[in-house]
């Protein structure tokens, strides 16, 4: 079952990025899209399970000692944020690949 | 009455229960009310200040949720992700209007927005210095 999925993922893939080798500039645009994409979908799933396991402790930390909920709180909130800005981060890198690119 | 604890009281009313989590957005507002100052430096100043604007209402919205979520266990959940997602998509379309349509400067955009990180670190290490001071 795995090995079959992969396969599909894998052949998916290939005729995806097949398109590109085939014109020179839409190759260009192509591959950026592809970076962009990557970049962003990287930068979610790493924040995403981050920020998941950084509630999940908070709300661990807060059933078993209540009264440390408001410390807890804290922490997480910086935790978060930091987090979450680098998912910003990573989505104004997106955009300037896609729309405002220096080097295009 | 400075406007500091005014700021406090404001955000206490609206929500913010927690007196650290209250002292890290008073101290975001405050700096988002300083950088309305680099808007007389041209272009790039106005940049910088939609940054930091972008980047407090984050931080405030997200102090919010998570205060509601974790620490008062109040409202409705339906309601607070729908907040929370909505504040993302906000954010994205901002940023996309900002970056592509106005052609704003990335730069300092990306310095406005970073002014959450450094009222953080800031207030980490106040927080950190003044434990090491008690402890001594």
């Amino acid at each position: 079952m795995r090995k079959g999925f992969l396969s599909v993922l894998a052949t998916v893939a290939l005729l995806t990025v097949a398109s590109t080798a085939f014109a020179a500039d839409a190759s260009v645009i192509a591959t950026i899209s592809w970076a962009a994409a990557l970049g962003m979908a990287i930068a979610a799933a790493g924040c995403g399970i981050a920020q998941g396991l950084a509630v999940k402790a908070a709300c661990e930390g807060t059933a078993r000692n209540p009264e440390a909920s408001g410390k807890i709180t804290v922490t997480m909130l910086i935790g978060l944020a930091l987090i979450e800005s680098l998912a910003i981060y990573a989505l104004v890198v997106s955009l300037i690949l896609l729309f405002a690119n220096p080097f295009v | 009455m400075t406007m500091y604890p005014k700021i406090e009281k404001w955000l206490y009313h609206r929500g913010f229960q927690v007196p650290e989590v209250r002292r890290l957005a008073a101290n975001q507002i405050c700096i988002t009310m300083i950088s309305i100052l680099t808007m007389f430096f041209g272009a790039a100043g106005v940049d910088f200040f939609l940054g930091v604007f972008l980047g407090s209402i984050n931080f405030l919205a997200l102090a919010k949720v998570i205060q509601e979520l974790v620490y008062l266990q109040k409202g409705a959940v339906g309601i607070n992700l729908l907040s929370f997602y909505g504040r993302l998509i906000f954010t994205a379309i901002f940023f996309y209007v900002l970056i592509v349509i106005k052609e704003a400067s990335v730069i300092a955009l990306l310095l406005g927005v970073s002014t959450v990180l450094v009222n953080i670190l800031l207030w980490g290490l106040v927080h950190c210095l003044g434990k090491t001071s008690k402890e001594a």
